[in-house]
């Protein structure tokens, strides 16, 4: 009991000085959402997030270019399903768990991943930038900041 | 010698004398029923014949009216000749008719034989008379009808009339004969009726005759035998009183005596008898006598036997004596014998402790086997569990995830909703540490979980040996467990043997009283054998004076 209370404790003094230290350092740094492919980790800047679905399976279709693994149900509505595996070249992918729904000028679409590893935070000198033509839009450390523009449908 | 005849012969004579008489009677009816129907039947023939000769009346009256009635026709009116000898013809078959009836008359008559056959005779002759006399008025009718025909012939008729007139007598003179013999056998069938009526009347009288005279030999017969009887058993009852009297010498009558009836038997017996009675008295009283020399031999053997009685109880006095000695050896073996038995008796007691022991030391192994086998349930129970455990902690990290999932949809939303989401962020954040701690628990929790299916499967492969060492254990204990019973059996016969022994012993023993007892029964006995035979003395003295007794008895009879 004394243990589990003096956590919680510990808990919200750290969640305090967090809040504290990040009034102060904000535009220092970089959020990321980390997924995992694989054995890369693949991340997306802040405007390019969206909601983060639990695949229950998809429908593979014929006759799609490669980067495409199929169409998955997303609450009623058929939403296409990107493998970032093969324009990346990521060796022995697992199967898709998770998926980011996403869109842009063509529409609704979903981008599978094996796992969410959730969102990190990086210092901004950290993140080395790419050149605009790149399909990465930089590299922070092994994390590969995945360019939105460079999906084409 | 007279005769008597027996009752039994008697009494055939009678039934044959009854059925003679009964046979008598019936040929009389017999004869006397032939009689009377011959009577009858000669009435009848009487009856019939008179009816004839009246009809034979009647046929002659009807030959003459129509003779006469031509006649009438022939005078009036002319006739033919054919004509006339058509009626001739018409007249004779008549005529013949009459005749064959007269025939049959006659022929019946002379049947009947005497007076009546003369009446049949007569008529015959009167009828052959009528019957000529009409013959010769036909020729003169024919005549007259011829002579009629060619011319008037007065003269012809004339001389018919005489014919007729003359005819006339004769026919007469033939009815007249005709009713008289009809009268005679009328009277003739009345006096057969007569004599019949007569037939029966006697044939009463007799049969009542017959019959009161066989009721009357049945009186007489039943009188005869019952008498016969009576006298037979007053005989007998006299001789008996007699002989209850005691006279012995009884006298019959000779004649009685040689008899051939009943009479004659039963007296016989009653002498047989008598004189059987008295052979028996005569050898009694030979008895009697002889009786009397034997009892004075007698008393004189049982006064030797008392002497040697009295020498006999001395000698089975010692024999006593010695069986007591070997008495008591075979105690002193008993005693000996009963200690060994009960030696035996207490090894065994201790073997049967042992193997009772032996057996609880099975008992409680059987029972760790049960429990082992429970305790071996009881963890595969607990590993089922533990797995489910392990279904819920996956369930809770599965969980853990989704809320992961959850809190980073909820910062994405915050990072859309920029500045405004800022602190949703942070919320968010944290929403997203608790559930991966959650998710580190319940992996935590499932090692945890892992560890315990581990350390339960050791267990059971504990448990598992543990039963394989208790079988091992009951194994060794069970030839231990035989060992002890067969030297329980082994002990268990030997104590039987000893028992046996011992009861030999005593089987002994008992023999030897048994002699023991024997020796003195013999003793008593002999004792009393002394007694009997003094008694014996006496009893002789008193058969003695018993036949003397008895001759005197038996003097009462007079032989």
């Amino acid at each position: 009991m004394v243990s589990q209370g003096s956590g919680v404790n510990a808990r919200l003094l750290e969640r305090a000085r967090r809040l504290a230290a990040e009034s102060h350092e904000r535009s220092d740094w970089e959020e990321l959402m980390v997924f995992r492919r694989g054995s890369s980790l693949l991340a997306f800047r802040p405007d390019s997030w969206g909601e983060v679905v639990r695949l229950k399976g998809y429908t593979p279709i014929p006759t799609l270019p490669p980067h495409v693994a199929g169409v998955f149900n997303l609450r009623g509505s058929i939403v296409p399903l990107l493998d970032l595996s093969y324009p990346l070249k990521i060796e022995a992918p697992g199967p898709l768990r998770v998926a980011m729904v996403t869109s842009n000028r063509h529409g609704q679409f979903g981008i599978g991943f094996d796992s969410l590893e959730g969102t990190m935070r990086v210092p901004r000198e950290d993140v080395t930038e790419t050149p605009p033509d790149h399909p990465l839009e930089g590299m922070a450390g092994d994390v590969m900041i995945v360019r939105m523009e460079a999906l084409a449908l | 010698m007279s005769f008597r005849p027996s009752i039994r012969s008697r009494l055939t004579v009678f039934v044959l004398a009854l059925l003679l008489m009964l046979g008598g009677l019936g040929a009389f009816v017999f004869l006397l029923e032939e009689r009377i129907s011959y009577s009858i039947r000669h009435a009848q023939d009487l009856t019939s014949m008179s009816a004839l000769a009246d009809e034979i009346n009647y046929r002659r009256l009807q030959v003459r009216v129509n003779f006469l009635n031509i006649m009438v026709n022939l005078s009036t009116s002319r006739m033919g000749e054919d004509e006339a000898r058509r009626v001739v013809s018409d007249k004779s078959s008549a005529i013949d008719q009459v005749g064959r009836q007269v025939a049959q008359l006659s022929r019946m008559a002379g049947a009947k034989g005497g007076d009546l056959a003369q009446v049949g005779t007569q008529l015959e002759e009167s009828y052959s008379a009528w019957r000529e006399g009409h013959a010769q008025l036909d020729r003169a009718f024919l005549e007259a009808a011829r002579a009629l025909a060619t011319r008037r012939g007065r003269e012809e008729l004339a001389r018919l009339d005489q014919h007729i007139s003359r005819m006339a007598a004769v026919s007469d003179a033939f009815g007249v004969l005709s009713e008289r013999t009809a009268d005679r056998f009328g009277q003739e069938e009345t006096s057969a009726l007569e004599s019949v009526d007569r037939m029966y009347n006697e044939f009463a009288h007799r049969s009542l005759l017959v019959i009161g005279l066989i009721i009357l030999l049945t009186l007489l017969t039943g009188y005869w035998v019952t008498s016969s009887i009576s006298r037979i058993v007053g005989l007998a009852s006299e001789a008996m009183a007699r002989l209850e009297a005691g006279e012995l010498d009884v006298q019959l009558d000779p004649g009685l005596l040689q008899g051939d009836d009943e009479m004659g038997v039963m007296a016989r017996s009653i002498r047989s008898t008598a004189d059987r009675i008295r052979g028996q008295v005569l050898e009694t009283r030979a008895v009697a006598k002889g009786i009397e020399s034997l009892s004075v031999t007698a008393s004189a053997v049982a006064s030797q036997l008392a002497a040697s009685a009295e020498e006999n109880y001395a000698s089975l006095a010692e024999s006593s004596t010695s069986m007591e000695e070997i008495k008591a050896t075979a105690k002193t073996t008993a005693k000996k014998m009963e200690d060994a038995s009960e030696l035996t008796k207490r090894g065994l007691e201790l073997v049967i402790a042992t193997n009772e022991a032996a057996m609880a030391l099975l008992d409680a192994i059987e029972r760790i086997r049960e429990r082992m086998g429970f305790l071996s349930d009881t963890i595969v129970t607990l590993n089922d569990k533990t797995r489910e455990i392990m279904d819920v902690a996956d369930t809770v990290e599965d969980l853990a995830e989704q809320s992961n999932l959850l809190a980073v949809n909820a910062a994405v939303e915050a990072a859309k909703a920029q500045e405004a989401g800022r602190g949703f962020t942070v919320v968010a954040s944290e929403i997203k540490s608790m559930a991966e701690q959650s998710k580190a628990q319940a992996k935590e929790v499932k090692r945890k979980l892992e560890e315990v299916q581990r350390a339960t499967s050791a267990a059971v492969m504990a448990t598992e040996q543990g039963v394989k060492a208790t079988n091992e254990a009951s194994r060794h204990t069970e030839p231990v467990r035989s060992a002890m019973d067969q030297m329980a059996r082994h002990l268990g016969e030997i104590a039987q043997m000893s028992t046996q022994t011992l009861r030999a012993n005593q089987d002994l023993f008992l023999g030897v009283d048994q002699v023991n007892q024997a020796m003195e029964q013999i003793r008593s006995t002999s004792r009393d054998n002394t007694e009997a035979i003094k008694e014996l003395e006496s009893a002789t003295l008193d058969i003695k004076a018993a036949s003397y007794n008895l001759t005197k008895v038996l003097e009462v009879y007079r032989i």
